[in-house]
């Protein structure tokens, strides 16, 4: 898949979102919202959080397109992170699910970030990791765990999982670069 | 914990381990620290390819036209006859706006029948209680209830010169950089009327709007940018709404 191509498309569809060119913005919408509403839906376990989430960043998206800066923006990690913060607002809102205690998440696999150059680089720095770290961190991003629920999911004491998260970043950010 | 690492508050919001009220203090200091909000974009790009272990899910069909009626600022009622005509083709995103409206309506009546049923359990307590000084001036009440999944509402009292008490209920909330929005829908009408913006967690406001419909009316509570919606009609999505009743006697 050619990810680069794309994502320079998504960030020309921005532009002429700015510009009022509904054409782009439902083109923009098409492309990305499989994957905000999955994002989304991982977050808050529900439909009607999660296409409130999605409903209100394409609103934004649209509102605010002129702000997006192209040069040194990234069209997909601004609209997924208007959609992370919305689903985990809901999600923190709404308290943590009901769900027993036993039922201790794995994290999923690492394959599908082959999918791009940025995702096989992330998967490398993240395979450099120790496993339980790797695991809060997959967990956290894509589940929407908090520092506590993480500790009370992996049964871990709270300083631990922090600590353990607070490392992992580090490496990471070491890893990857700016 | 011996741990001589600085606390990266930039990775750990987007990572997303924050409770609620750390997640509103990164906001609210990124505003003024570039520094910080540069820190969170750079981790933004770096994790952003996480999202692929998500995979992907067809999102319902209603959501695009959700999306647009919210950016026409159309409401339920704008669906209705005599559509605004206009050269370039703005009446053709009426069709699906229409359908959303519909489903939102159907949500919003069963929500709004359960509204009504509490208000009247409420008005029949303080009829018992309060004995009105005349007939035409009782104020008339209404119980704003979570049209979706969300927590809390409001007990409203509008009073007969046209004054809103508002008392939030079950502690209601919402990100910093956001209020709720009070609206009046006459009946029959096809735009809201924007009253005030409403309080959260146990507190109440007085709302002077002096814009009243003179028609029976519902009221309905939209999440919109601090400080209230800046055109005038509801930009965010509905999240509240209930009946105006207006106690017998």
């Amino acid at each position: 898949m050619t990810d680069i191509v794309a994502d320079a498309g998504s960030d020309t569809l921005l532009q002429r979102c700015a510009g009022g060119d509904r054409a782009a913005f439902r083109m923009l919408y098409d492309r990305h919202a499989p994957r905000l509403y999955a994002v989304a839906l991982r977050i808050t376990r529900q439909a009607g959080p999660a296409s409130d989430a999605v409903q209100e960043a394409f609103i934004q998206v649209w509102r605010n397109a002129h702000q997006f800066d192209t040069v040194r923006g990234n069209a997909e990690a601004w609209m997924t992170g208007l959609v992370r913060y919305r689903a985990l607002d809901l999600l923190r809102r709404a308290g943590p699910p009901m769900q027993s205690l036993d039922d201790a998440p794995e994290a999923p696999a690492l394959a599908p970030l082959d999918t791009s150059p940025d995702g096989r680089a992330l998967r490398q720095c993240l395979e450099r990791l120790e496993p339980d770290r790797r695991k809060l961190v997959v967990l956290a991003f894509v589940e929407g765990f908090s520092h506590t629920e993480l500790a009370t999911r992996l049964a871990t004491p709270l300083g631990t999982v922090k600590s353990s998260i607070r490392r992992a970043l580090a490496s990471l950010r070491e890893c990857l670069g700016a | 914990m011996s741990d001589d690492l600085p606390t990266d508050r930039a990775g750990l919001y987007v990572l997303g381990v924050l409770d609620a009220a750390e997640m509103q203090e990164v906001r609210r200091d990124a505003v003024r620290d570039s520094a910080l909000s540069a820190a969170i974009e750079a981790w933004e790009r770096r994790l952003t390819p996480l999202t692929a272990l998500a995979g992907e899910t067809t999102p319902p069909s209603e959501l695009w036209d959700a999306v647009t009626a919210s950016l026409d600022g159309a409401l339920p009622g704008a669906a209705a006859p005599q559509p605004r005509r206009q050269p370039g083709g703005r009446d053709a995103r009426r069709g699906p706006g229409a359908r959303a409206v519909a489903a939102w309506r159907a949500t919003a009546l069963g929500a709004m029948a359960v509204a009504a049923g509490l208000a009247g359990f409420l008005v029949w307590r303080i009829q018992a209680t309060v004995q009105p000084a005349a007939p035409r001036l009782t104020p008339r009440f209404a119980m704003i209830l979570p049209l979706q999944q969300t927590p809390g509402g409001w007990l409203v009292e509008v009073q007969p010169d046209g004054r809103i008490r508002a008392v939030a209920q079950g502690n209601v909330s919402h990100a910093a950089d956001r209020d709720f929005e009070l609206w009046a829908l006459a009946d029959h009408a096809t735009r809201p009327v924007p009253l005030g913006l409403l309080p959260i967690g146990a507190g109440s406001a007085d709302l002077h709007p002096g814009n009243l419909p003179t028609r029976n009316f519902k009221l309905l509570v939209s999440l919109e940018p601090k400080g209230g919606s800046p055109t005038g009609l509801p930009t965010g999505p509905v999240m509240f709404g209930g009946d105006v009743i207006r106690p017998p006697g």
